[in-house]
């Protein structure tokens, strides 16, 4: 009998303690519930938001540097997603644009959370540094929203974290998304960093924030605003353009006083393949995000004249005397590009090869390849010789802000609101006008309407590459004309006859050009202007928030 | 009984049910935590660690089971003819799908249990075997089909070349229905607007809803990839010193898809196949593939025009051998000396893409095919 009470306990033990002995929780990662309760997981979590500027849509890109092939400036050869965008023939189900939402979202998620939970330590810790990290989620998540409101057009404005049950939530309108991000950054702005120094690069600072504000003000047409906080930017007195306009994207200009925030990368933990993309194919790259022949003709003459007005345009050596920036921010035919010289010309089957000393005479593949850049152009912005070994492990810190933008939106907000005075024409000059560049500066009296022309110009060959074309020509409503019909490469065996028509905004028409039908056709493009100026919502979103309203013609 | 002891050499009767569990659903799913170390961020050069929330927690969650039943025969008949034959249905419950929850929300969904997937299908194999005088020899037969069908997926709607919905097999191909090529600028113009610039002797797709517009609504379950009646037969014949043994297998019914390089001409701008030549062309409009549309995306889309029957009866395995008799090997000192030819995948009969192994995973082609092996051998045994 006493056995039996014996067993009998030890069955019933067995079983009651059994339920909690099995139910375990993972050592090494806390709860949701008990995360957030010092100072460290603060600083962890923040890290956290800034983890979700590592995105990569495609092909290990920043996704910034993407952008540039939905506009007119590029293309995307990869039959992907990215390139049906560009050319005009998308739907929902687009996995790129979804890419954004989803994304950006997440990150949003992240800066939410911390918001949230983090307010619970406002008098735990050092109230300085508990006010500068709460700020920094706040400028990450205003900054994510900055980028979907423009992509999408109003987004739902989720602000806390959110449970399925609460997740019917409707668009809020671009103006309330961008009231949202401005008061935000105004908050923000009063406890982020001065600035950064070498253990903190890549942390944002009031600097970032008022260029983010100047940014977003002019993209949503608040002249004042936008010319306030580029004018605080230039009141800082801490940014100042680079001498070298073309180191500045490659690792020697990394350190530039003339950036303001860059996504960080490094070998190890997170590099891109922007090498992989960019490179020539005689270079070992994929030759895939590549710019076209208008953004090549877009740029100004040395006299300041366009291609089509300047008696310096030589159609036998269209890249003689041009803006420095031209061959800066584009590899042309006959330059030397990662120790090759550079050229698709089909009759070109030998060139130079600069690795050995003296150069070699080799066999030219860039002219036979079938996957050789279909433009015959290539972005030279971002593509550094030192990657040329290792050309997925691109660690070249990815510019978002840097000031010669912030000069460009006081400029332009400045015309736009018809304030034109000696500042507008100092803050082009200073851009156009720096070492390296040289161009002649605008003189003064013009009117608003030479102004509009001019400055559109500048930020094109200022920026071009970095991916500002898209939001620019959608907010000028010049989408419609610049992503329809051809889009155009080279001669595949010449340079064109004549130069093209340039217009206002700095974009070439081709129907005066004699041997157009040389030119090669990339692609047809379609753009239906009451569609294509907003992605599409994803469709699944659609699906599961039925409060969410689809962007019209999708 | 005794009757029949000589005819009927074995019958057996069999039937079965089992319940099996699958635990392989991950680790913690059934709580929120915080994820350290996945979220990090370089400061500098300084590699800096980050925590963050990155999915929905599901409380509730438990094994996938998998129920299954089968019934039996087991036949000889004078020991020489043996039958198999064997019927089963197996349904897996609560499989672990990710429910799309709004992104918004900033978290991947959780798994839930969620899913039910039935099997059903039977087997049949025959072999035979007997001897007349010094010929043997021995042949086998099987037979076997399954049905596959995806009974909830909780409306699931994933798009994409291949998709799990609700009534039809795992995997199925997904896409437009196409119906042969644009004869003319009219048809186009009279027909329902496609993708990009669309040109005579481009694919036409059809319209499935009727509204003008060929877009995601009028994709529709084109095949199933899961091979129907799988069948293989297996001959072994002796006479003497000679053997020979050959292995034919086929599939009655599958679907075969190949898309991007492998088959499609000028694909994301690139070249083209000499099978390419024979393309649409005013002259042409029977041909065996679309008008050349370079960096066009129309008749690139998912589409039954890229889908092929996969169907076939291929010769795996011949071969022919002699042994030479002991009585010569013995004098020697070896025991054993066999000399044969032998083949694999000599011949196959089928209807895929020309250029493609039929057996062609869904792809772009860009797998290693089957080899056809000739070989001559030798073996010495001492």
């Amino acid at each position: 009998m006493k056995k039996l009470y014996i067993l009998l306990t030890i069955i019933v033990a067995a079983f009651t303690s059994c339920e909690e002995y099995l139910d375990r929780n993972p050592l090494d990662s806390p709860s949701d519930e008990t995360f957030l309760q010092n100072e460290s997981e603060l600083e962890m979590a923040v890290t956290g938001c800034y983890n979700s500027l590592w995105y990569h849509p495609v092909d290990n890109l920043p996704f910034m540097v993407t952008l540039e092939c939905a506009s007119d400036n590029g293309w995307d050869r990869n039959g992907s997603a990215l390139q049906s965008l560009g050319k005009g023939v998308t739907n929902s189900d687009n996995s790129y644009t979804g890419g954004f939402w989803s994304s950006f979202y997440r990150g949003i998620g992240r800066c939410n959370y911390v918001i949230e939970k983090g307010a619970s330590l406002a008098n735990k810790m050092d109230q300085a540094k508990y006010n500068r990290l709460m700020a920094e989620a706040r400028f990450l998540r205003a900054y994510y929203y900055s980028v979907i409101n423009e992509l999408f057009g109003g987004v739902p404005l989720v602000t806390k974290p959110i449970e399925i049950s609460e997740s019917q939530i409707p668009r809020s309108t671009k103006e309330q998304v961008t009231d949202f991000i401005i008061t935000e950054l105004d908050e923000a702005s009063k406890y982020l960093l001065d600035k950064t120094d070498a253990k903190t690069k890549g942390k944002v600072t009031k600097g970032t924030a008022l260029a983010l504000k100047s940014r977003i003000a002019l993209y949503n047409g608040r002249w004042d605003v936008a010319a306030k906080a580029a004018q605080d930017v230039m009141d800082l007195k801490l940014y100042s353009l680079y001498n070298n306009y073309g180191d500045l994207f490659l690792y020697k200009g990394q350190n530039a006083a003339e950036i303001i925030w860059t996504v960080q990368y490094q070998k190890g933990t997170a590099t891109t393949s922007m090498t992989r993309c960019f490179y020539s194919r005689m270079a070992l790259g994929h030759s895939n995000k590549i710019p076209v022949q208008s953004l090549v003709d877009s740029y100004e003459i040395t006299d300041g004249l366009a291609i089509d007005k300047s008696p310096l345009f030589d159609p036998a050596k269209p890249f003689a005397n041009r803006d420095p920036r031209l061959g800066f921010t584009v590899a042309l035919p006959q330059s030397l590009f990662i120790n090759y010289i550079f050229d698709t010309n089909k009759d070109s089957l030998k060139t130079w090869d600069y690795s050995t000393n003296p150069p070699k005479r080799i066999t030219n593949t860039e002219a036979t390849h079938a996957y050789a850049t279909f433009s015959g152009y290539l972005w030279r912005k971002y593509a550094d010789i030192a990657d040329k070994d290792d050309r997925d492990n691109c660690e070249i810190d990815f510019i978002l802000f840097r000031y010669a933008e912030v000069l460009l939106n006081y400029a332009e907000a400045k015309i736009e609101a018809n304030q034109i005075d000696q500042s507008v024409y100092d803050a082009i000059n200073a851009v156009r006008t720096r070492p390296s560049v040289n161009m002649p500066p605008i003189t003064t009296g013009k009117t608003q309407a030479e102004m509009r022309s001019i400055i559109r110009k500048e930020r094109k060959y200022e920026l071009s590459g970095e991916g500002f074309r898209l939001f620019d020509i959608r907010r000028w409503k010049i989408a419609d004309q610049v992503m329809t019909g051809d889009l155009l490469g080279r001669v595949p065996n010449g340079y064109l006859a004549n130069a093209p028509a340039i217009d206002s905004n700095g974009s070439p028409n081709y129907s005066n050009v004699t041997n157009r039908s040389k030119m090669r056709v990339i692609e047809v493009r379609l753009f239906d202007k009451d569609k294509d100026y907003l992605w599409p919502i994803p469709r699944l979103e659609t699906e599961v928030n039925k409060a969410l309203e689809q962007n019209p013609k999708y | 009984m005794k009757l029949y002891s000589n005819t009927i050499t074995n019958l057996k009767l069999r039937a079965s049910w089992g319940q099996l569990g699958n635990q392989n659903i991950g680790l913690y799913p059934y709580a929120s935590f915080v994820n350290i170390g996945g979220s990090n961020y370089l400061f500098g050069d300084l590699v800096t660690t980050g925590a963050s929330l990155n999915e929905m927690a599901n409380s509730k969650i438990k094994w996938e089971t998998t129920e299954a039943s089968d019934i039996g025969l087991d036949l000889s008949l004078w020991s020489k003819l043996t039958v198999t034959a064997d019927y089963y249905y197996r349904k897996t419950n609560d499989i672990l799908l990710r429910l799309d929850v709004p992104q918004m929300i900033g978290l991947t969904a959780p798994y839930q249990n969620a899913g039910v997937v039935e099997n059903k299908g039977w087997e049949l194999s025959v072999n035979y075997h007997n001897n007349i005088g010094d010929f043997t020899y021995d042949i086998t037969a099987n037979l076997s089909d399954v049905k596959n069908k995806i009974v909830d997926m909780k409306g699931i709607n994933k798009t994409g070349l291949q998709v799990n919905l609700e009534g039809n097999p795992m995997s199925s191909l997904y896409g437009y229905q196409a119906v042969g090529y644009f004869k003319d600028a009219e048809d186009v113009a009279h027909s329902a607007k496609q993708f990009g610039t669309v040109a005579p002797g481009d694919i036409k797709y059809q319209d499935m809803n009727g509204d003008s517009i060929i877009n995601n609504l009028d994709q529709k379950v084109l095949g199933s990839v899961i091979p129907r009646y799988t069948y293989s037969l297996n001959v072994d014949l002796g006479y003497k010193g000679f053997d020979f043994s050959m292995f034919i297998q086929g599939v009655g019914e599958a679907n075969g898809y190949l898309y991007g390089q492998g088959i499609m001409p000028f694909n994301m701008g690139g070249t083209v196949q000499e099978q390419h030549k024979d393309h649409w062309t005013p002259d042409n409009t029977d041909a065996k593939f679309p008008r050349f549309a370079f960096n066009e995306i129309n008749n690139e889309q998912n589409s039954s025009f890229w889908m092929k029957d996969a169907s076939y009866l291929r010769l795996k395995n011949i071969q022919l051998g002699y042994s030479l008799p002991k009585s010569v090997l013995q004098k020697v000192s070896i025991q054993n000396l066999r000399i044969y030819v032998s083949g694999q995948n000599l011949f196959t009969f089928d209807k895929f893409w020309d250029g493609y192994d039929v057996e062609a995973p869904v792809s772009d082609g860009g797998w290693y095919p089957q080899l056809k092996i000739y070989s001559v051998g030798l073996d010495v045994k001492f």
